[in-house]
């Protein structure tokens, strides 16, 4: 019945690293059918989008095929001279990418970049095109269709973008579409557009598509048949229902389990006054754009407060200022009772080490020209006078704390992997024996099993060193498993706050209620329940 | 140790010694063909520069005969291997003495260039505010000279002196490595790890010279090596200019300006001296060169 | 747009007014120096004080400032020492002549170092890459006096093709012209041309580079239509702050080639401290310079779209 389009055999990729070819894709089979809506899941590392891309005969400078065979649609891909290829790319198969902000060129307006395959192609006349590309927009619900394309990337929202970067990918009405990581960069309201408009197209005009993602939960509203990757090998491959319901591989299990991790919350204590009391606070950045608008919020002694919220509404503003890097205007941090002075820079040594923060992005939250003694070692010397042998031995006991071998004191920060770097970020705030971490997006650029284990280990250490938890981020899953009491934010402000129980179930705020909605849950059908019940709603 | 570390662990590349650190360097460099040949140049010219009273076949100053083609045989024995300049001194031994001059002078100004536009850039773009906006333009100002133009009108009014050389390349260099090194602390000041040292209640000069400073040695690394071959440049200009330094000490740039109003009948003399510094300049430029390929990979 | 133009052009009235201020505390506060100067090492005593009364030197330092600074934008410029005319009238004519000898540099400047830079930076590490990198490292290393040195022992006295001087006594001759072009050529062009090599390599490795690529267009549009408006934008702001450099080139060729240029005559009245023409050739020089980093900047925004508009 269905008519076979793309087969791939035993596809073989290097990639150039540490001065050598290194195998990054290791003789992977795969085909699609026309109309068929393959997944390839994995983490970092997976070769994934790798593979994707080489489907199109091209590769990633420092990346080259060695191996295997394409065969899309009768036309033998790798064995294609260049001018051969360029007639397949864009017309038969396009590619959508992750970031759109960096894949339009910011020096030409959309329509131009839409109009310009089809017309360089020669299929159609530019008129024709541009006609066609103002139906697209519309379709994909673009603000304002008939005008958005004179506009140039810079001018158009991040979701928005995104759209139209589908549209541009379906400017030839292709047979196949690569999308690579589409909706990772956004937040969860938008990717829910972008999922809805992908999988509009991808129906209304029968396209064949690789959607590659390391969000299972995200490809099975899409895929009929989904690919698990590691390190270049495939793990496990079904169609989607019998994947989710009977996954043979240990892999994929770990892979379906994530976000399922969930600690048990902590009884409310009932202390004469909280640990910390925001209140009035208002901040903005340097040309007066207010982020913070009239914040009140307590946190009680040993409690895990989960501050979420998407881009823009103020959650990590809501962290700098309560470690004082960026001074509200007004308003006040109480801290056991005393006001907290509102830079750090006036706050005694004492206050500081009993806050400390963990950053988003362990890469730079780490001096890489340090090795992790000093990285460790330093705040045990600043805040406790430690030196030598004896500080030597508390940095090691911090790094068994942290589960790491104890060996690792020698290396510098850039020899770890991202998880291990979280961990000393970890170890660094545990080294001032803090009351209070402040934990910013901490998981956020972690693959979601490495997150998941950093998230057991604060949990932990939590327990064990009775420390207070204040967590930034925004991603509801990781709410659903450290909260024990949940603050939502929208625009600087704060629009629900109660504990986890009462928060996460009905009836919600209205934002709160689009918020959980919209994060994907590990079903086939969420994505048209979702869609069918708001549209309920709408009508 | 639980399942998850281990996995990381198989993650994490493998641990790097300091030593290893040093070996790796030696052998990417090895791979910038363009780099080994200027460390080539400039450890020719340096170890030139320290063995000079040994290498020298005559005083560098002694008038012997004057107007000798390379390869004469000096009448009071010895051989005149680059020939002698219209007053009898031996071209070679002032080439040897001259890289004394040139490699002492060039590296001074430059560190000294360093050690004040290192300590602007950091104040200016670690503060910002007011006090960057005033080392801001100041340095713009003297970057609005032409360099040339600057050290015409500094050592025309203040004279001629190797201090003096080096006073008005600090001046002029200065703003200019202010303003890279600024711009790398805009970018560095704003990494975590700096906002942890600072939210640990760390002094503003530990964090520069600590948490930043290290983090920004790759560029400096090379525009330092560029900036050696343009000081160069700078120094054999105001020789050649008669601004240089004070005679009769060698000195390249200023070889060539004695001698080439002969050069048309002796193009040795100075032909000679421009070899040498075009070497020199070459040599720090392809180190420059190779330096920008490691930093990249690091 | 209009914000951005008036903030640069009051940016560069204090630049050169601070410079002014500079030039007039190096040059013009010591008025016994000036006077020695002007009237030569072997004038009396008499004498000097006498000219200093005449000329204002003894009023208080602002009053005089402001004279001196009000002269010298009315384009007063003083009487030059050395030629004992305006030293308006001797300036003027000089700039001119380097104007000429800047203009066929960046003629040729301009398409050779863009092209060069777009070619290296097409494709980074390849063949033709290393050569032309290798090529400008190579003439940018070798000053401008040894390049001099080297042409002129070339073409003039082996090949015997081109003059060795350049006063141009009898008229304007072109072939008087080449070999000062060519020594500020092949010194200038190795530098924009890395910087263009730069800009062009890392545009290649962009995103919508790779987009282009994939959406099958022609290798040729893809360069031409994606990769190379946005990877012009930084070599067209180093071309103008260029301008900057050439000045300082200018001094040493016109000092070889004894053109009659403004280099010349800076180098020149510093060396025998023409002190009016000293202050005169410097607010000119930086003016330029200044002025250039205005047009640049200007530039800058034209063609940047998110600048452009937001």
């Amino acid at each position: 019945m269905s008519e076979r389009l793309l087969t791939v055999k035993n596809l073989q990729i290097e990639g150039f690293a540490d001065d050598a070819w290194k195998p990054i894709v290791n003789g992977i089979d795969l085909h699609l059918d026309r109309g068929e809506v393959l997944g390839l899941i994995g983490e970092s590392g997976a070769g994934k989008s790798t593979i994707g891309i080489a489907t199109m005969g091209y590769t990633r400078p420092g990346c080259r095929i060695v191996g295997g065979s394409i065969d899309f649609d009768g036309v033998p891909i790798l064995t294609q001279t260049a001018e051969q290829i360029r007639e397949v790319r864009g017309v038969k198969i396009s590619y959508v990418a992750q970031s759109a902000a960096a894949s339009f060129n910011p020096a030409h307006k959309l329509i131009e970049q839409y109009t310009e395959t089809p017309v360089q192609h020669g299929v159609l006349k530019y008129q024709q095109a541009a006609q066609n590309a103002r139906m697209i927009y519309a379709r994909l619900e673009l603000p304002d269709p008939d005008k958005i394309g004179n506009r140039y990337p810079h001018q158009v929202s991040g979701g928005q973008l995104q759209r139209a970067m589908v549209a541009m990918a379906m400017s030839c009405e292709p047979d196949m579409i690569i999308f690579d990581e589409p909706t990772t960069a956004l937040d969860v309201t938008t990717q829910i557009e972008v999922l809805a408009a992908i999988k509009d197209v991808v129906k209304q005009f029968n396209t064949a598509a690789i959607y590659i993602t390391h969000d299972l939960a995200v490809v099975v509203q899409l895929a009929d048949r989904i690919m698990v990757l590691r390190y270049g090998d495939l793990v496990e491959e079904s169609d989607t229902r019998s994947m989710l319901e009977s996954p043979k591989e240990e892999y994929t299990r770990k892979l379906l389990a994530v976000r399922t991790f969930a600690k048990n919350p902590e009884p409310e204590t009932k202390e004469e006054h909280s640990l910390i009391e925001v209140s009035d606070l208002h901040a903005a950045y340097g040309g007066g754009i207010k982020v913070l608008d009239d914040i009140n919020l307590s946190i009680e002694r040993c409690r895990t407060v989960a501050v979420v919220g998407e881009s823009g509404s103020g959650k990590s503003t809501l962290a700098r200022a309560m470690t004082g890097l960026l001074p509200p205007m007004q308003g006040s941090i109480k801290y056991q009772g005393e006001e907290l002075p509102r830079s750090f820079k006036n706050r005694t040594k004492d206050q500081l080490r009993q806050i400390q923060m963990i950053y988003q992005m362990p890469d730079v939250a780490l001096n890489p020209r340090q090795k992790l003694r000093e990285t460790i070692g330093r705040p045990l010397g600043f805040y406790f006078q430690m030196d030598g042998a004896e500080r030597e031995q508390r940095v090691k006991e911090l790094l068994e704390m942290i589960e790491l071998p104890t060996n690792y004191i020698d290396r510098y920060t850039p020899e770890l992997s991202g998880g291990q770097k979280q961990r000393v970020c970890i170890a660094r705030a545990l080294a001032a024996k803090p009351v209070v971490i402040i934990c910013d997006e901490v998981t956020s650029a972690l693959d979601q099993l490495v997150a998941e284990e950093i998230l057991k280990l604060l949990d932990r250490l939590q327990k064990e060193l009775n420390m207070t938890y204040l967590f930034i981020t925004h991603d509801l899953a990781t709410v659903k498993a450290i909260a024990d009491e949940i603050v939502v934010m929208l625009k600087g402000r704060i629009v629900e706050h109660g504990p986890k129980e009462e928060v996460l179930v009905p009836p919600h705020h209205e934002y709160t209620e689009l918020l959980l909605s919209s994060v994907p849950e590990m079903h086939p059908d969420w994505l048209d329940d979702v869609l069918a019940s708001r549209s309920a709603v709408s009508a | 140790m639980s399942e998850a570390t281990l996995n990381t662990a198989t993650e994490a590349k493998n641990p790097v010694s300091g030593l290893r650190r040093i070996i790796m360097m030696i052998g990417l460099m090895r791979e910038s063909p363009a780099g080994m040949v200027g460390a080539f140049l400039v450890s020719f010219w340096v170890l030139v520069a320290i063995f000079a009273p040994l290498i020298s076949p005559f005083e560098p100053n002694a008038t012997l005969v004057p107007f000798m083609k390379p390869g004469a045989v000096n009448p009071d024995g010895g051989t005149f291997w680059l020939g002698t300049d219209h007053i009898g001194r031996d071209i070679l031994s002032r080439i040897i003495w001259g890289s004394r001059t040139v490699l002492f002078y060039a590296p001074l100004a430059t560190f000294c260039a360093y050690v004040l536009g290192i300590v602007m850039g950091l104040v200016a773009g670690y503060y910002r505010g007011w006090i960057d906006d005033v080392l801001s333009r100041i340095g713009d100002m003297i970057l609005s000279f032409p360099v040339l133009v600057l050290y015409i009108i500094i050592i025309s009014t203040v004279g001629a002196s190797g201090l003096n050389i080096v006073i008005a390349i600090v001046f002029a260099s200065g703003p200019g490595i202010m303003r890279i090194v600024r711009g790398l602390v805009l970018d560095l000041r704003n990494r975590d790890y700096v906002a942890a040292a600072q939210t640990r209640g760390e002094s503003a000069w530990r964090i520069m010279l600590v948490e930043i400073l290290p983090n920004a040695r790759g560029p400096l690394i090379v525009d330092a090596c560029l900036r050696m071959g343009y000081v160069i440049i700078n120094i054999g200009v105001l020789g050649f200019l008669g601004l240089g330094l004070p005679p009769p000490d060698p000195d390249w740039g200023g070889m060539i300006n004695e001698t080439r109003q002969m050069a048309l009948i002796f193009p040795h003399m100075t032909v000679i001296p421009c070899i040498a510094i075009s070497t020199l300049i070459l040599g720090f430029n392809l180190l420059a060169d190779g330096m920008r390929d490691i930093s990249l990979r690091d | 747009m209009a914000i951005l133009i008036t903030k640069r052009l009051l940016m560069m009235l204090l630049t050169m007014f601070a410079v002014s201020l500079i030039l007039f505390l190096l040059l013009e506060i010591d008025v016994d120096t000036i006077a020695i100067k002007v009237l030569g090492q072997f004038s009396t005593e008499e004498q000097r004080y006498l000219w200093l009364e005449r000329n204002g030197y003894y009023e208080p330092v602002y009053k005089r400032y402001i004279i001196w600074l009000g002269n010298f934008i009315t384009g007063d410029f003083g009487t030059s020492t050395i030629y004992k005319i305006p030293v308006a009238e001797v300036l003027w004519p000089r700039l001119w002549n380097t104007t000429i000898l800047a203009f066929w540099v960046f003629v040729f400047l301009v398409p050779v170092s863009l092209v060069l830079g777009i070619l290296s930076g097409m494709r980074e590490g390849s063949k033709l890459d290393r050569t032309i990198s290798v090529v400008s490292i190579l003439t940018t290393s070798v000053p401008e006096f040894a390049s001099t040195v080297f042409f002129s022992g070339l073409f003039v006295f082996s090949l015997q093709w081109l003059p060795g001087t350049s006063s141009m006594f009898e008229g304007f001759d072109w072939k008087q012209l080449v070999l000062p072009v060519l020594v500020l050529l092949v010194y200038d062009f190795g530098y924009v041309t890395r910087m263009t090599r730069a800009s062009m390599a890392e545009v290649m490795t962009t995103h919508y580079v790779r987009t282009a690529v994939l959406k099958g267009l022609p290798y040729k549009r893809v360069i031409l239509k994606h990769a190379l408006r946005n990877a012009l934008i930084a070599p067209f702001t180093v071309l103008m702050l260029q301008i900057n450099w050439l000045l300082s080139g200018v001094i040493v060729v016109e000092f070889f080639y004894a053109y009659k240029g403004f280099g010349a005559l800076l180098l020149e009245a510093a060396l025998r401290q023409d002190i009016y023409m000293i202050e005169a050739c410097t607010m000119v020089a930086v003016f330029v310079v200044v002025m250039t980093q205005v047009f640049s900047d200007i530039a800058y925004t034209l063609l940047n779209p998110r600048i452009r508009f937001s």
